[in-house]
């Protein structure tokens, strides 16, 4: 019996402006009928460069296999012709993306989308295309799938999207559903429930799943086996159980090693209030009409109170439209907001703005995504120093100059790239650099929006492992907002769940992840959290089960 | 339009394809094409003296006199006039069995009707008006017209082009007020047809024309519609008007470069014509400012050098030297204080400064920008008289603002002025107080009075002695003449090359 | 939908009310005598104030626009001071040639820029690439005025293909009014059609790399269907902004093209009506470009809406 995909030496060569790179450089591995594999790494490191060679899709121009086969079904994909492929592609072989959001047609309804594929591989027409299509639909358990048919993808969530995303990979009933980190653009909950529908549909239609992720937690949940891949190559395989209960290659345990891990120190429950908040309501109107009257308010937070010490962190957490960025530009008096906010005592609700102003410096924010809260055009001296020009902090020249150096080196970067620009740094240091912005400014309160949610798995490490040895030097209050309960339980003392604007569950992180209340939270919590091995004897880092 | 555009596509190809064609074929509508710079504001002939409305409605409307080919008065609409003894009384006989294009007869009562309006409205008319006692209708075909004293320029006056005394219909007369006359209806070999707003204007053979017998010679004489449409289109860009005759979609393009002049010479296809000679003068603001001294004005006068001016009129055939404020073509040529033009000697103007006082203060020289050969001419002007060490500026306005300055008294002391060709000394506006330049004299006013009253044989002398005050009061610096250039492609036949241009007599060769 | 378009109107009648007094000020302060150039250069100072008192000239600013603004809103545009007609009338008769000429050329611009554009993309790095975007860099760089009278010459003078210049309106000549159009439309078309076809190329190049683009290929479509089927549509609607931002320049740009070939558009009326200070006609020209430049605007927007279901105008 052939295996659905029979992968022997592959090799990636990227025709560059700067010379050949080759990314993928000798890869082999099979996937059995029925099977799971995950392919394992960073980015960076060729898994989804080899996804894209299987049914060959990577830009014809600049893309070249200086040697290797991938075999489907027992016939070879490279070199075969572009009508084999097109039979393969969609056929016997279905892909699902990573970006729900812009892997669909915007102007095509979810009917054209899904009835194009099955139009091209099995010629159906009119009536039973149609059916077809609401079967699929019903199959990837979209919800009224007859009344989406003539929906456009903006009109769906990203869920919903990724749904039919995966009606069209199985729309052919195909081998082989090549899995391209289905997942990551997804809130928790939805993920599981995507993962769910996967493995469900790997059972039913007897496909085999070839699914590319850099998230070890997902790997544990559903992979059969494990490829680790890392700088183009496979440096492990392995059963699920075994690879993890005992790494060999040392990357694999780096990787491990990288899961957020350890927990917030004993804080002095004592200590001063830096921001509190009670009752913080953010609406946004609704109008309609020719006068563009006020019909209704979107509540994008409604009623929540929120009380951070000095040194201490408070993490917010909820999926995306739960209202939790918002709350954070309310503290910050950055969004008008109902409700009171005093901090260090001072009621900011009535301060005038250039009061407000004064008090910014001492209120900072780092936002998620590190490469576009940079300016392109200014140098990570410049970006560093801004704020100390902005609030006339030390004197221009060599002063400040040193002040940058001081700050770089304490984010753990060389001082001596300070005149470089933001394109030559890399995720992580990018967010050391917006952590060296912000700390330049000596802060009390700052709010981190996602600051690790972009970024690696070990990259994310580090940058827990950075803020939390700020927060202990500088006596930093951190807001801390994320979707990520992993990150979460390492960094905060206390945690709120948001959804839909309203906080439904509230407390210390310890009673929040032993013992929540809400279903919602319980729900959050499985999906980080879930099918993991029984936690290492130190306890230090995976969670029980919900 | 369908009739215009199918005979301009037949024209287009009958250039082409007539070798083959000759024979045969029923007589094709012919149309000539005449491109002109811009259209005119109104086919009334009473208001306005600007060139573009007599192009076209001289070819509509017609007079009691015109000027043969040597610029002397024959009658047109009048059969003959007669003069009593004490020169006080003009009997004026109207031509019998004239229609107008709405197929009334030409009659006294009309001729009246148009004068008397043209005496309120026109400017000359209003000269005219002065003398005038009565005007009458004594029979269908007799006018009488009376003065309170003698005056010798009546049938010259009568003969005017420029904002002339045409005959409408008394009904349009009547029917147009105070306003504007909007439909212009004559006893031209031309009829009005359709104006389409900014296109053109489009004019066809009079059928019913009633025409003189005596030969054609200069506007006077027999007039022949020899083309069945006659159209003037608006063409602002002076290269497609170039072109367009060059091309054969144009017949005739007036206001044409005097640069291009050479070129045609050698294009046996295409016809230079040097069109209607004018005048460009400096005018001093004789009423408010440092020019309102004389003495300062004759220093001016002898800095200017008019040799290095006018050829920015084009090559030698566009322009002469001449002390004349009348043309060389009339016969009211002068050269009475002429010592004083073009003397062009710079130590006599400085020392003429210096008796004047002149101590350096800035004199403005008004011009505008829309012409180029004007704005040239500054210029140039600019460089003498600062060469001279006249402290010249420059003040440059688009023509509706540069002609507004020209009506105030304040704001300049020099401006550049183009004259348009006048047959009588009484057509200049010089010779009017009120005219821009404001020259108040008493002297002149007694001159004029006796000029317009005496005989023929006074008139020439008195007239000299007018223009030698022209030069003593330095009341323009007359730079010299240039002509006019328009072209035509060779098939135009039997163009008189007046001052004006007419298409009356013209055919086109097949 | 509907709501969306009744407030938009209501938007244009305020900016209309703004430009219309600005340009009342503007073309009122500008110095500069109707009644001189109407008159001509024999005209006495009586004669000057007898037209003043005819054209209301004689009357306070203030007093001016009161009586203006109020005639306006009963459907009187005014009376042209050069020529004494009506001057809704005379841009009536005017409006026609210019908005032929302008549809046209939009339709020259679009039917060469998009094509041109599209080819480019698709073979982009290869010497056909280069060889449009020559072609789009040439028609966007040379000056109208320049390229009419080129124009002119290759095709009325040494070809005789088509008329120098002038205008025959294709109601009265339609079998005849196309030759007159081409030489004009060409002369506006051209520097928007290279802007067009830039940026066709520059909106398909991006919707290249989209990932829906990868999604059909992965269906197994086709690569001319995908560019067909599923780029081209995204990339348009971008390009078609440009179209409608085109078009309304060509409205306020035929200016030259219209003096060059002596057709009787509004923007030559423009011109004219500014050198003869005409106010009335200055006034309900600058009206009716900005009113006709706002629907442009409008029907963009709506043509955007039809076009991108992702877009609820409410």
């Amino acid at each position: 019996m052939t295996a659905a995909l029979e992968v022997r030496d592959l090799r990636v060569r990227f025709d560059t402006d700067t010379g050949p790179l080759d990314a993928v450089r000798g890869v082999s591995f099979s996937i059995a009928k029925g099977e799971l594999l995950a392919l394992v790494g960073e980015s960076g490191s060729g898994k989804s460069v080899t996804a894209l060679s299987i049914p060959q899709l990577l830009p014809p121009v600049r893309v070249s296999h200086p040697g290797g086969s991938i075999r489907v079904g027992g016939d070879e994909m490279i070199g075969a012709s572009e009508s084999v492929l097109r039979g393969v592609r969609g056929g016997r072989v279905g892909m699902i993306f990573q970006e729900p959001m812009t892997s669909l047609n915007p102007l095509q309804t979810i009917e054209r989308q899904i009835g194009e594929t099955l139009r091209l591989h099995q010629g159906l027409s009119g009536r039973a295309l149609r059916d077809r299509v609401v079967e699929l639909l019903d199959l990837v358990r979209l919800d009224a799938p007859r009344e989406r048919l003539d929906s456009y993808p903006h009109q769906l969530s990203g869920g919903q999207r990724q749904r039919v995303m995966i009606a069209i990979a199985v729309a052919n009933d195909p081998d082989l559903l090549i899995a391209d980190e289905p997942t990551t653009a997804l809130d928790v909950t939805i993920q599981a429930q995507i993962l769910e529908l996967v493995r469900d549909l790997r059972t039913r239609l007897g496909m085999a799943v070839l699914l590319i992720t850099h998230d070890l937690t997902i790997v544990r949940r559903i992979a059969d086996r494990v490829c680790v891949m890392h700088n183009g190559e496979i440096v492990e395989e392995g059963e699920t159980a075994a690879l993890f209960a005992d790494p060999q290659h040392s990357y694999t345990r780096h990787l491990l090693a990288s899961e957020p891990a350890g927990r917030p120190p004993a804080r002095d429950p004592g200590a001063p209030m830096v921001i509190e908040a009670s009752d913080v309501a953010v609406h946004f109107p609704i109008r309609k009409g020719i006068l563009r009257r006020q019909v209704g308010a979107i509540k994008a937070v409604d009623g929540v109170s929120i009380a951070i010490r000095k040194g201490q962190t408070v993490g917010v957490v909820g999926e995306s439209g739960s209202g939790k960025s918002t709350l954070g530009l309310a503290l910050l008096r950055l969004r008008d907001s109902r409700g009171r906010i005093a901090f260090l005592g001072r009621p900011l609700n009535d301060l005038p703005p250039r009061d407000i102003h004064a008090l910014r410096r001492q209120m900072q924010i780092v936002f998620q995504d590190p490469y576009s809260s940079l300016s392109p055009r200014m140098t990570v001296r410049q970006i560093v120093s801004e704020g100390l020009d902005i609030h006339g902090i030390g004197r221009p020249g060599d002063e400040r100059r040193a002040r940058v150096a001081e700050l770089l080196h304490e984010v753990r970067l060389d001082p001596a790239m300070m005149d470089r620009y933001p394109h030559e740094f890399s995720g992580g240091q990018r967010q050391r650099i917006s952590i060296a912005r912000v700390l330049a400014l000596k802060p009390d309160f700052v709010v981190l929006d996602e600051p690790t949610s972009a970024l690696d798995l070990s990259i994310q490490a580090q940058i827990v492992e950075l803020l939390r040895e700020l927060q202990a030097r500088h006596g930093l209050s951190y807001m801390f907002i994320s979707h990520d309960l992993r990150v979460v339980r390492a960094l905060c003392d206390e945690v709120i769940v948001m959804r839909k604007g309203t906080v439904v569950e509230q407390g210390s992180a310890a009673a929040i992840f032993e013992d929540a209340q809400h279903p919602y939270t319980r729900a959050l919590i499985g999906a980080s959290f879930d099918i993991v091995p029984s936690p290492p004897p130190n306890g230090d880092g995976r969670g029980a089960t919900a | 339009m369908t009739k215009r555009s199918d005979t301009l596509t037949k024209l287009l190809g009958t250039s082409v394809l007539s070798g083959c064609l000759a024979a045969g074929a029923a007589v094709a509508e012919t149309q000539l094409n005449v491109a002109m710079k811009s259209q005119p504001p109104t086919l009334d002939l009473h208001v306005t003296s600007t060139n573009t409305v007599r192009n076209v409605g001289a070819h509509i409307n017609e007079g009691l006199f015109t000027f043969d080919a040597d610029f002397a008065p024959q009658p047109m609409l009048a059969e003959s006039v007669e003069t009593s003894d004490d020169g006080l009384t003009y009997t004026i006989a109207i031509r019998q069995g004239v229609p107008f294009h709405n197929g009334d007869e030409l009659a006294a009562s009309d001729v009246v009707a148009s004068l008397d309006r043209w005496m309120a409205r026109s400017s000359f008319g209003r000269t005219l008006a002065r003398y005038v006692e009565t005007l009458d209708a004594s029979d269908d075909h007799t006018v009488v017209l009376t003065l309170n004293q003698p005056a010798s320029f009546v049938v010259t006056a009568l003969t005017t082009w420029r904002a002339g005394p045409f005959i409408y219909p008394e009904e349009v007369i009547e029917a147009a007020g105070e306003e504007r006359i909007t439909d212009p209806i004559g006893t031209g070999p031309f009829r009005f047809v359709e104006w389409n707003e900014g296109q053109d204007i489009v004019l066809e053979r009079f059928d019913d024309y009633a025409a003189l017998d005596t030969p054609a010679s200069g506007y006077a004489g027999k007039r022949e519609a020899l083309v069945d449409t006659l159209r003037f289109v608006f063409v602002p860009e002076l290269s497609v008007r170039r072109i367009g005759v060059e091309s054969g979609d144009f017949h005739v393009a007036l206001d044409i470069d005097p640069d291009s002049y050479d070129q045609y010479q050698d294009n046996p296809e295409v016809v230079s014509f040097l069109g209607a000679p004018r005048m460009t003068t400096f005018i001093p603001n004789k009423a408010e400012g440092i020019m309102a001294d004389v003495g300062l004005r004759r220093a001016v006068q002898a800095a200017v050098c008019v040799e290095d001016i006018l050829p920015v009129y084009g090559g030698d055939a566009f322009w002469r030297v001449d002390p004349s404020m009348t043309w060389k073509e009339t016969a009211w040529w002068s050269d009475a204080g002429a010592e004083l033009y073009n003397v062009c000697d710079t130590e006599k103007a400085q020392s003429l400064a210096a008796e004047a006082g002149y101590d350096g203060a800035p004199i403005r020289l008004a011009v505008s920008s829309d012409d180029e050969s004007k704005f040239s001419v500054a210029q140039i002007l600019e460089q003498q008289l600062r060469g001279a060490g006249f402290n010249v500026t420059l003040e440059v306005r688009d023509a509706a603002a540069h002609e507004a300055t020209l009506d105030s008294k304040d704001g300049w002391d020099f401006a550049i002025s183009e004259h348009t060709y006048r047959t009588h000394p009484i057509l200049h506006s010089h010779l009017q107080a009120t005219w821009t330049g404001w020259w108040e004299s008493e002297e002149r006013d007694r001159l004029v009075g006796e000029f317009l009253t005496a005989s023929a044989e006074d008139a020439a002398r008195i007239w000299d002695e007018i223009h030698a005050l022209y030069y003593q009061d330095v009341v323009v610096i007359k730079i010299g003449d240039y002509f006019e250039h328009h072209i035509a492609a060779d098939e135009v036949q039997g163009y008189a090359n007046m001052p004006e241009p007419f298409f009356w007599n013209v055919s086109l060769a097949d | 939908m509907w709501a969306f378009i009744v407030r938009r109107l209501g938007g244009m009648l305020v900016t209309m009310f703004i430009i219309s007094t600005l340009v009342f000020i503007i073309t009122n302060v500008v110095p500069g005598s109707p009644a001189a150039l109407i008159l001509g250069e024999d005209r006495t100072p009586d004669q000057v104030a007898a037209l003043n008192r005819e054209l209301g000239l004689d009357r306070s600013v203030p007093v001016r626009y009161v009586q203006w603004l109020g005639d306006l809103l009963t459907g009187n545009f005014g009376t042209s001071y050069y020529n004494d007609n009506s001057v809704a009338s005379v841009i009536a008769g005017r409006l026609e040639p210019t908005l032929i000429l302008t549809v046209t050329a939009a339709i020259l611009a679009v039917a060469i820029g998009i094509p041109l554009g599209i080819v480019a993309a698709v073979y982009q790095g290869t010497r056909l690439d280069y060889a449009a975007m020559v072609v789009a860099l040439i028609g966007a760089a040379l000056p109208n005025f320049w390229l009419g009278l080129l124009l002119i010459l290759l095709f009325a003078l040494y070809w005789s293909v088509f008329p120098a210049a002038g205008y025959v309106s294709v109601f009265d000549a339609p079998a005849d009014s196309w030759r007159y159009l081409v030489l004009p439309a060409i002369t506006l078309g051209a520097s928007h059609a290279g802007v067009i076809a830039r940026m066709a190329r520059a909106n398909l190049l991006e919707v290249m790399s989209a990932d829906y683009l990868r999604t059909a290929r992965s269906k197994g479509v086709r690569e001319r269907q995908v560019i067909l089927g599923h780029a081209l549509r995204n990339s348009m609607i971008p390009t078609f902004g440009v179209v409608g931002v085109a078009l309304a320049l060509m409205i306020g740009g035929s200016i030259v093209t219209e003096a060059v070939f002596a057709i009787p558009g509004v923007g030559r009326l423009l011109i004219e009506s500014v050198l003869r200070r005409d106010f009335p006609m200055i006034q309900g020209v600058i009206l009716l470009i900005a009113l006709l430049v706002a629907l442009v605007n409008l029907a963009v927007d709506i043509v955007y809406a039809i076009l991108d279901p992702r877009i609820r105008y409410e």
